[in-house]
C-alpha cells in the first residue's frame, strides 16, 4: 500500500480559525444529513434495546462498580498481571503515550514482525502507535472496516464507534478503486466485500497484531474484547506474536464486574443487545506469544483528581455524541481531539494537555444529553464546567467574561447596570424586540430578534404585586426565584406564575435579596464570582420563609437543586442550607400539577394545536418531563412533535460564543414546528422563549412562542 | 431443559439474523452441517497473498475440528458419497476455500440468542471465523436464559488455564460505511445454530 508520510487528519484538524472549520463542518450536507439521521434512530433504537431492563439501574452498578475498582487500581493491576503472567501472558506497564508505543515497536523489532494488523483501538489512536511502528518500519494495516477506510484517507476517526461515520459511500468507492485500481461502484454490500477480498491476506501474512481491549478481569488474567465484525477475533488468533493495548481504567475486578458493564455497553454503543463477537482470552493461547500493555499517560493523576475522577468510569461506547446536538451538527473532528464527544472534551484535557483542549472544550451547550444517557453515570456536563474553570483559572478570563464576573455576583451593581442597560437601548427598541443590534452582536449573531429589556423588572413592580394580595391563605406559601432574564426582560411571566399561584389560594413570596444563580459565570469558567453569586442567592432564599421553592427558569433551578449542595458541600454552615434549599425547591409544572392541584376544570380550552419544548434543565437537569405536558393539554389540545427534548441551541453564553451551531440547532427546531401545524409553542424556560420566539421574529411565517405560566395564566377559568 | 429459555433463545437468536434449526441428535447435526456444505454456492475465494489470485477452486470443503474419532469417521463417511471435503485439522494451511465449518457449542445465553464456545483449539477459532456459514451445534439443556445465568461457567471457564470462551450472536456484520448493516465482512456471512434435542 502507498502510505502517504502518516499526517493524521487529527493534526491537521485542529484548525487555527476554529470558527471557520465549524462554519465548514455545518456546510457538508452529506455530513449534517447523516448524522441528523442516526441521532433520531440511535434515539429510538437505544429506547428499544432497553425496553423491559431496568436502565438505570444497570447503570448505577456500572457506576458503583467502576468507582470501586478505580479506587483500588493498583491492587487489581497486581492481580491481573499475577494472574496472568501464570497463565504465559507477558503483561508490561507505560507511564507515557511515548513510553507505550516505544514498548510496542521494540516488541514487533524483536520479533522481527514487518507485517501488523490492528483491530480498532482507541488507546493506540492515543499513543499514536500507527506512526511509531511505521517509524520501526511495520508496514500496519487497520482490519476494522471504519478504521481502514479512514487509514487510506489519512484521517482520524470522527466517532468512537463508527470511525468513518463522516464519509458517504461515494468517498469510500473512490478511495477503494484507489486501492484495488478496479473501478468500484457506490453499492455497499459490494464495498465491504472489497475489504473483506483485500484484507484476508493481510490477515494471512500478519506476523503481529495488535488489538485493544474492552475489560481486564483482575481475578483470573483474562482480557476481553467486543467486535461485531470478527477482526479482533481472527487477529488474536492467526499471527505469532499479539500484543493487547489497554488503558489501566479497563480493569475490573470480576467477570462478573465485565458482564455488568457487558450489559450497557452494546446497547449504549449501537443499540446492540450484545456485539456479535466477544473474546475472553484468559492469559496466553498456545502457539503465540501473548503481550499485554498497560497504558498509564495521565490516568492515575485523573485518578487523584477528585472532581474530574468519575470521568474514567468511561467504557467507551461513543454514546455521550450520539446524542450531543453539538455533534449533530459538527461531527467528531470538532468534538474531540483523539476521543469524541462530551468524553472527548474531557479526556482530551487529561490525556492531550490544555493547549489541545482549549477551543473545544468550549464547544459544550451545556444540555446535559449526553449525562442522561452515559454508561457508567457520570457528570460529563459538571467535569466540562470544572475544566474551563481551570483553562480560565490558568488563561486569566477574556475581558467580557472578567467584566461581567465582577458584576454579576454584585447584586446592585449588576442590577443597576441593566436597568441602565434599558434606558441605552431605547432609541433601538423596535416594540418587544431590539431592532438594531449593537454592534458586537451583529453579523453572525442576526439569527434572532433579542428581546428588549422590560420598561420595569419585576422587583420594581413587587411591592404593588405583594400589595393587591394580603389576605390569609390557605394554600402554600411560594417563594419566587426569578432569575435575571424573567426579572429584566421577562416580568410578564412572573406576574402570570403570581396569578396562577394565587387562584389556588397559594400565597407568592419574593425574596428581594436574590440574584444571579451563578450558571452563566460557571459557564464562562468564573469559578469564584459563580460561588459568591450562589452563597448571596442560597442567604436569601434560606431567609426567606415559604413552603416551596420555585421559578420559570428551569437553569437556575437545576443549579441551585443539583450544583449548590456540591458547591458548598464543604461548608459547616452553607452545607446544610443548600441541602435544605434543595430539599424545597420544586419546579413550576411540577409545583401546579402537585401541591397546587391544577387539574381540568381550572383552565379553559384555547382551541390551540400546542406544541411544546421540553428545556434541558427542565427535563434532564431536573427530570421532570411529565407535568408541564399535561399541563399544556388542560388548556390546548398538546401535538407531540419530534426532537422536543433537543436543545434549542440558546445555552445561556452559548449562543454569543458559538453563534453558528446555536443558529443551526435553533433552525433545525423551527423547521420542525414550521411542519408540525401547531398554532403555538409552549416552553417554560426564559433562554428557550428568547431563542425560539426571537428566531419566530425574524422568520417569515411567526409562530408565537410563550412561556407555560403566560399560556396557562392566559386561560385561567377564574383570572 | 428449560424450555422458555428454548424459545427466548430462538426468538433472540432470529433478532440477530442467526438460523435456527431443529434436530435429534449429534449425527443429525453433522449431516445437517454437510448438506449446507453441499448446498453452498461454490465460495468466493480469497486471495492469501496480498494483491494474488485466489487459489484455484476444488471440491467444497466442511471444516469441523476437534470431533470425537468415531463422530469424524461417520461425517468423513457421508461427506465422501456427497463429494465434500472434511477438514479437521490444520487450519492454518487453509486461509480460504471453505464453505462452511462446524463446531459445538458448550452453552447458549437466551437473552441475546447467543452461542458460546469454551476451550476452543487454534483450529477451531480459524474454522469458524474463515468459513462462510458457520454452523454451530448447540444442545437444548446447555441453554440458560441470560449472562446471569452463564456467569458461574464463564468464572470456572476462565480460571482454567490458557482458555479461550468465545461469545458469538450472529455473523460477521459492520455499519462501518452510512450506518447500513452488512453481513460477512470478515468472519462468516452467516451463522447456523443447530438445536439438539438429547
Amino acid at each position: 500500500m502507498d502510505h502517504k508520510p502518516p499526517s493524521r487528519g487529527r493534526l491537521d484538524r485542529r484548525p487555527r480559525d476554529f470558527h471557520g472549520s465549524l462554519r465548514e463542518a455545518l456546510a457538508d450536507s452529506f455530513l449534517r444529513e447523516t448524522l441528523d439521521r442516526f441521532a433520531d434512530q440511535y434515539k429510538a433504537n437505544r429506547a428499544a434495546v432497553f425496553e423491559g431492563l431496568p436502565e438505570r439501574e444497570l447503570i448505577a452498578r456500572v457506576s458503583a462498580m467502576k468507582d470501586g475498582a478505580l479506587g483500588r487500581i493498583e491492587e487489581l493491576y497486581g492481580d491481573f498481571a499475577a494472574k496472568a503472567r501464570a497463565k504465559g501472558l507477558i503483561v508490561h506497564r507505560a507511564k507515557t503515550a511515548a513510553e507505550a508505543a516505544s514498548l510496542i515497536s521494540d516488541i514487533a523489532t524483536r520479533a522481527g514482525a514487518k507485517n501488523v494488523i490492528k483491530s480498532k483501538s482507541m488507546t493506540a489512536e492515543e499513543i499514536g502507535l500507527n506512526e511509531a511502528l511505521a517509524a520501526a518500519g511495520c508496514d500496519v494495516a487497520e482490519t476494522d472496516l471504519g478504521e481502514w477506510i479512514i487509514q487510506l484517507r489519512h484521517e482520524a476517526p470522527s466517532h468512537m464507534v463508527l470511525p468513518a461515520i463522516h464519509l458517504s459511500r461515494h468517498q469510500v468507492a473512490e478511495e477503494f478503486q484507489r486501492v484495488t485500481k478496479a473501478p468500484q461502484d457506490g453499492d455497499i454490500g459490494r464495498l465491504v466485500k472489497v475489504a473483506r477480498r483485500e484484507l484476508r491476506p493481510r490477515f494471512a501474512q500478519a506476523d503481529m497484531a495488535v488489538t485493544g481491549a474492552n475489560f481486564a478481569v483482575a481475578d483470573s488474567g483474562t482480557l476481553g474484547l467486543c467486535t461485531n465484525e470478527g477482526n479482533a477475533r481472527l487477529a488474536l488468533t492467526l499471527p505469532r506474536v499479539r500484543v493487547s493495548l489497554l488503558g489501566l481504567d479497563k480493569l475490573v475486578p470480576t467477570a462478573a464486574d465485565a458482564l455488568s458493564i457487558l450489559r450497557v455497553l452494546p446497547r449504549n454503543a449501537t443499540a446492540q443487545p450484545i456485539t456479535t463477537y466477544v473474546s475472553w482470552l484468559a492469559g496466553a493461547t498456545p502457539g503465540q506469544t501473548a503481550h499485554a500493555v498497560f497504558l498509564d499517560n495521565g490516568r492515575t493523576g485523573l485518578l487523584a483528581d477528585a472532581k474530574c475522577r468519575e470521568a474514567l468510569r468511561c467504557v467507551r461506547c461513543g454514546a455521550c455524541a450520539n446524542v450531543c446536538p453539538v455533534y449533530r451538527f459538527v461531527g467528531g473532528h470538532r468534538m474531540g481531539y483523539v476521543y469524541i464527544g462530551a468524553i472527548g472534551l474531557i479526556l482530551t484535557y487529561f490525556f492531550h494537555g490544555k493547549g489541545r483542549a482549549e477551543d473545544l472544550i468550549g464547544n459544550c451547550v451545556g444540555c446535559e444529553a449526553c449525562k442522561d444517557v452515559c454508561a457508567a453515570g457520570i457528570d460529563l456536563t459538571g467535569i466540562i464546567s470544572e475544566i474551563r474553570a481551570r483553562i480560565s483559572d490558568a488563561n486569566g478570563a477574556p475581558a467580557t467574561s472578567t467584566l461581567l464576573s465582577l458584576v454579576m455576583p454584585n447584586r446592585r451593581l449588576f442590577h443597576g447596570l441593566l436597568k441602565l442597560a434599558r434606558l441605552a437601548q431605547k432609541p433601538v427598541t423596535k416594540g418587544a424586540y431590539v431592532r438594531h443590534l449593537p454592534a458586537i452582536l451583529s453579523g453572525d449573531h442576526g439569527f434572532k430578534a433579542l428581546p428588549a429589556m422590560a420598561d420595569r423588572p419585576f422587583r420594581d413592580a413587587w411591592p404593588e404585586i405583594e400589595a393587591q394580595d394580603l389576605g390569609p391563605k390557605a394554600g402554600p406559601r411560594v417563594a419566587l426565584m426569578s432569575g435575571c432574564a424573567q426579572d429584566f426582560v421577562y416580568p410578564a411571566h412572573l406576574e402570570a406564575a403570581v396569578r396562577l399561584i394565587r387562584a389556588k389560594g397559594g400565597r407568592a413570596l419574593f425574596p428581594m435579596d436574590q440574584g444571579c444563580c451563578g450558571l452563566p459565570l460557571t459557564m464562562m469558567g468564573e469559578r469564584k464570582a459563580a460561588l459568591r453569586a450562589a452563597r448571596a442567592n442560597l442567604l436569601a432564599f434560606s431567609r426567606a420563609a415559604g413552603d416551596y421553592v420555585t421559578g420559570l427558569c428551569p437553569s437556575c433551578l437545576n443549579q441551585m437543586k443539583n450544583r449548590y449542595p456540591a458547591l458548598f458541600a464543604d461548608d459547616p454552615v452553607l452545607g446544610p442550607l443548600a441541602q435544605g434549599l434543595a430539599r424545597r425547591l420544586m419546579d413550576f409544572s411540577s409545583l401546579l400539577a402537585g401541591p397546587l392541584g391544577y387539574g381540568p376544570g381550572d383552565l379553559s380550552d384555547s382551541g390551540l394545536r400546542v406544541a411544546y419544548h421540553s428545556p434541558c434543565h427542565l427535563g434532564r437537569g431536573l427530570g421532570v418531563t411529565g407535568p408541564p405536558r399535561r399541563l399544556v393539554a388542560l388548556a390546548g389540545r398538546y401535538l407531540p412533535t419530534p426532537g422536543e427534548d433537543v436543545c434549542c441551541g440558546f445555552g445561556g453564553t452559548y449562543s454569543l460564543r458559538f453563534p453558528e451551531i446555536s443558529k443551526a440547532l435553533m433552525d433545525k427546531k423551527l423547521d420542525g414546528l414550521a411542519a408540525s401545524g401547531a398554532d403555538l409553542l409552549v416552553t417554560d424556560c426564559p433562554g428557550c422563549v428568547l431563542q425560539l420566539g426571537g428566531g419566530e421574529e425574524v422568520r417569515d411565517k411567526k409562530i408565537p412562542v410563550r412561556h407555560l405560566s403566560e399560556f396557562l395564566a392566559l386561560n385561567l377559568k377564574t383570572p | 431443559m428449560d424450555r422458555e429459555a428454548v424459545e427466548t433463545f430462538k426468538e433472540r437468536a432470529a433478532g440477530v439474523e442467526t438460523r435456527v434449526l431443529e434436530v435429534p441428535d449429534l449425527r443429525a447435526a453433522l449431516d445437517a452441517a454437510l448438506a449446507i456444505a453441499a448446498a453452498a454456492p461454490p465460495v468466493a475465494l480469497l486471495p492469501t497473498v496480498p494483491g494474488g489470485s485466489p487459489p484455484a477452486p476444488g471440491p467444497k470443503a466442511l471444516a469441523a475440528p476437534g470431533l470425537a474419532p468415531d463422530d469424524l469417521a461417520y461425517l468423513s463417511g457421508r461427506a465422501l458419497a456427497a463429494g465434500v471435503e472434511v477438514v479437521s485439522q490444520g487450519l492454518r494451511s487453509r486461509l480460504a476455500g471453505l464453505e462452511a465449518a462446524f463446531t459445538v457449542a458448550t452453552l447458549g445465553l437466551a437473552e441475546t440468542g447467543t452461542c458460546v464456545l469454551e476451550g476452543e483449539t487454534e483450529d477451531a477459532r480459524l474454522a469458524s471465523m474463515l468459513c462462510e456459514t458457520h454452523v454451530v451445534g448447540l444442545r437444548k439443556r446447555d441453554i440458560v436464559r441470560g449472562a446471569a445465568e452463564g456467569l458461574a461457567f464463564l468464572e470456572r471457564a476462565l480460571a482454567r488455564e490458557n482458555n479461550v470462551v468465545s461469545f458469538i450472536s450472529g455473523a460477521s456484520r459492520t455499519s462501518d460505511i452510512e450506518r447500513v448493516l452488512t453481513l460477512g465482512v470478515h468472519g462468516p456471512l452467516s451463522l447456523v445454530a443447530l438445536l439438539i434435542e438429547d
